[in-house]
């Protein structure tokens, strides 16, 4: 593992994604993105994006959305969405017919998301 | 008017009757007397000079039998001769037979006394000219024969010698001029005494008899009875309808002096005894009587009045008077009156009945406006929780955002720290402002959402109107963040009225919230405020799906909602119509199908 890994993480509220950046630019290569269209840019223009992290409430396309539609575009690495909701319909149905590998709730725990980004990240 | 007692008002037709008091009538029947007396003493004369045999001359006895005869033939007829012609012929025959017995006999003469008589009867029959005249005739003839004997050309059969002397003569008619002359005077005066007695007399009866029929007219004109009574409670006078009533109930004509009593039943008498005797101890009094005559019940108002003569009660007057139609009247009035008592009574129970009914009505529905409105704030209650219900989900994302801030604000700040404990403020400057934003954040909903679930009911606040919409749209902030342009056209002043914050937040936030899931895709949400003459009015469009004329109609019942389950409950409009009904509000709504819908609310200012 000479080179960090390219992680995508999509978030409406620049704040999120200031903080994202913080807890992982040491261990990843964080690329971020304000909206699922800008996601599906930054897809195109990263294509060593090894796993895609996304929130799921955005003001363009929900994050099960993008990641349909990232999926539609070839895009078969990890995926993960964060919510603010306990439990929703949408990320259930993406979870149980494995568009999303897993979902986390807001506030997320750095230690969580890093955890599984590495159980990912190896097993690959 | 009380009649004198003992005068019994009889005259019904007044006719004057004058001729009664007439002086002429004594005068007539001084004539008449003298005319019978004189017949009668002629008669005797002339029996005792037949038996006597006093030798006179047969001539003389003829001349006496003639005039007896013609005195007797007037006497006997005097009804149907005029009383001058009886005065003539009395005063004829008296001249004659003492002339001839003077001129036989001279101043021996018993009969020349008689010669008084002639103007005595004259003056009765005649004027006092007349009797003068032949008073003048009889002297006249008189002294002519005394003058014949003096001169001795007649001569006296028995006393010659006291027939000689002339002044004789004048002597005797001397005296009897004076004797006539009293005699006449004082005739004349008795007559005009009489006369004028007579004249008053005759006016005072004529006065006492108009009174009387005055009277009479009075007392008969009435049908009330009307009768005297005296002392011993006996009829002295009564009018007609006394008597007509006695006559009909008691079949007995009324009379002077009838004890009426005895006709009555004892008890009727002992009633009229008391009253009577009451009336003669000088009690003025009415009393009510009542008397069954046909099977019929007669009822009279008595009323007595006792007469005083020299302040001693000595009778008195009763009047009748038949009041058994007014009795009857006043029956039926007093029978009218009951059943008016008894009507009113009947018609106050009924109001009574019906203001009670009333009352309780009023009682019970003022307990189901209590029940209501109860129930009012339970749904409106229902209403809140449904809604942060439904808002939960978006509201917990909303906060969950600010939190992540704060979490791992706090965790960066603490890694950056680990890993070189020389790190600056500076440098961490960025992740505290992450986490005072956070905080920010998660106050600002928090504190929107506390006033909007706030229980306060009362309606006394003042309310901002921005801010609440500020708050609503903060609540509402996942619900619109994502499809909803909100277009704020807030007018510069401060919009505020008196109401209930928490109940202006649950209107807004409900129509707020319509308006974001009729917004299917992407879309636009206008709130406008602003003065509108002397209200407050907020506006708030969308262009989202719109109202469906047949659902237009339904927006405001309860539980009508087109929505899916969980959704919401059909309650938001229904509340939002009672909150601003309650804050004199208006709401008026305008939809059109797929094109969008506008809300406006009135308040007064």
């Amino acid at each position: 593992m000479s080179e960090k890994q390219s992680i995508l993480y999509i978030d409406d509220e620049p704040y999120n994604l200031l903080l994202f950046e913080a807890g992982f630019r040491k261990s990843y290569k964080i690329i971020t993105a304000g909206s699922g269209k800008e996601g599906l840019q930054q897809l195109d223009a990263h294509p060593d994006i090894a796993l895609m992290i996304t929130d799921m409430k955005m003001p363009d396309m929900s994050g099960v959305e993008f990641v349909r539609e990232a999926r539609k575009r070839g895009f078969d690495q990890t995926c993960f969405v964060l919510s603010g909701f306990d439990f929703n319909e949408e990320i259930e149905g993406a979870l149980k017919h494995g568009v999303i590998d897993r979902s986390f709730n807001k506030p997320f725990s750095m230690e969580e998301i890093k955890a599984a980004i590495d159980s990912y990240l190896i097993s690959e | 008017m009380i009649p004198i007692l003992g005068v019994r008002p009889v005259v019904t037709n007044y006719k004057p009757s004058s001729e009664l008091f007439d002086i002429k009538h004594y005068r007539a029947r001084i004539v008449d007397s003298a005319l019978v007396v004189g017949t009668i003493l002629g008669l005797i004369t002339i029996v005792i000079t037949q038996l006597d045999g006093d030798g006179r001359a047969l001539v003389h006895r003829i001349l006496d039998f003639a005039g007896f005869s013609v005195l007797a033939f007037v006497s006997l007829r005097r009804k149907q001769l005029r009383v001058q012609h009886k005065v003539s012929t009395l005063v004829t025959v008296i001249f004659v037979l003492s002339m001839v017995d003077i001129y036989r006999t001279g101043l021996m003469s018993d009969n020349y006394i008689l010669l008084l008589l002639i103007p005595f009867f004259t003056i009765l029959g005649f004027n006092q000219t007349t009797t003068v005249v032949v008073s003048f005739c009889t002297v006249f003839c008189f002294l002519s024969i005394g003058a014949l004997f003096s001169a001795g050309v007649l001569t006296s059969e028995n006393h010659m010698a006291a027939n000689l002397e002339f002044s004789d003569w004048v002597e005797k008619v001397l005296i009897l001029t004076i004797v006539s002359v009293v005699v006449v005077l004082t005739l004349i005066i008795f007559d005009q005494n009489s006369s004028k007695f007579i004249l008053e007399l005759n006016d005072k009866s004529e006065e006492l008899q108009s009174r009387e029929a005055n009277l009479t007219a009075i007392t008969e004109s009435t049908n009330d009875i009307i009768g005297l009574f005296d002392s011993n409670k006996k009829v002295v006078a009564y009018n007609k309808a006394f008597t007509d009533f006695v006559m009909t109930t008691q079949g007995i004509a009324m009379y002077e002096g009838l004890d009426l009593l005895k006709h009555f039943n004892p008890t009727q008498v002992e009633v009229f005894e008391k009253h009577m005797d009451r009336a003669l101890n000088g009690e003025k009094f009415k009393e009510t009587f009542e008397y069954s005559f046909r099977g019929e019940i007669l009822c009279f108002m008595l009323s007595y009045n006792p007469v005083y003569r020299k302040n001693k009660a000595i009778g008195f007057t009763l009047f009748a008077e038949d009041i058994t139609e007014l009795r009857r009247v006043q029956e039926r009035l007093m029978a009218y009156n009951t059943d008016l008592e008894t009507e009113v009574k009947e018609r106050t129970k009924e109001l009574e009945n019906k203001n009670q009914a009333l009352h309780e009505g009023n009682v019970r529905l003022e307990k189901t406006l209590q029940e209501l409105k109860e129930t009012q704030g339970q749904l409106l209650q229902a209403d809140k929780m449904s809604s942060l219900g439904v808002l939960a989900a978006g509201v917990g994302h909303e906060i969950n955002n600010p939190l992540n801030f704060i979490l791992n604000g706090v965790k960066t700040i603490e890694s950056q720290l680990e890993d070189n404990p020389e790190t600056t403020v500076e440098e961490l400057g960025p992740f505290f402002n992450v986490i005072y934003d956070g905080v920010n954040r998660a106050s600002k909903i928090v504190k929107s959402l506390s006033r909007f679930s706030r229980k306060a009911d009362d309606l006394n606040e003042t309310c901002d109107l921005h801010g609440i919409l500020d708050n609503c749209l903060t609540i509402l902030q996942s619900e619109t963040k994502n499809k909803a342009q909100i277009k704020k056209e807030f007018s510069n002043e401060h919009l505020q009225i008196i109401g209930s914050e928490s109940k202006l937040h649950q209107v807004f936030l409900n129509i707020l919230f319509n308006a974001a899931q009729a917004i299917q895709d992407q879309g636009k949400i206008t709130i406008q405020t602003g003065h509108r003459e002397d209200r407050i009015v907020v506006s708030i469009s969308d262009n989202g799906c719109g109202i469906s004329e047949e659902n237009m109609k339904k927006i405001s019942d309860p539980f009508y909602t087109t929505k899916a389950a969980g959704e919401g409950t059909g309650l938001g409009l229904f509340i939002t119509y009672g909150v601003i009904e309650e804050h004199q509000g208006d709401i008026q709504v305008t939809s059109k199908e797929g094109e969008g819908t506008n809300f406006t609310i009135s308040f007064p200012a």
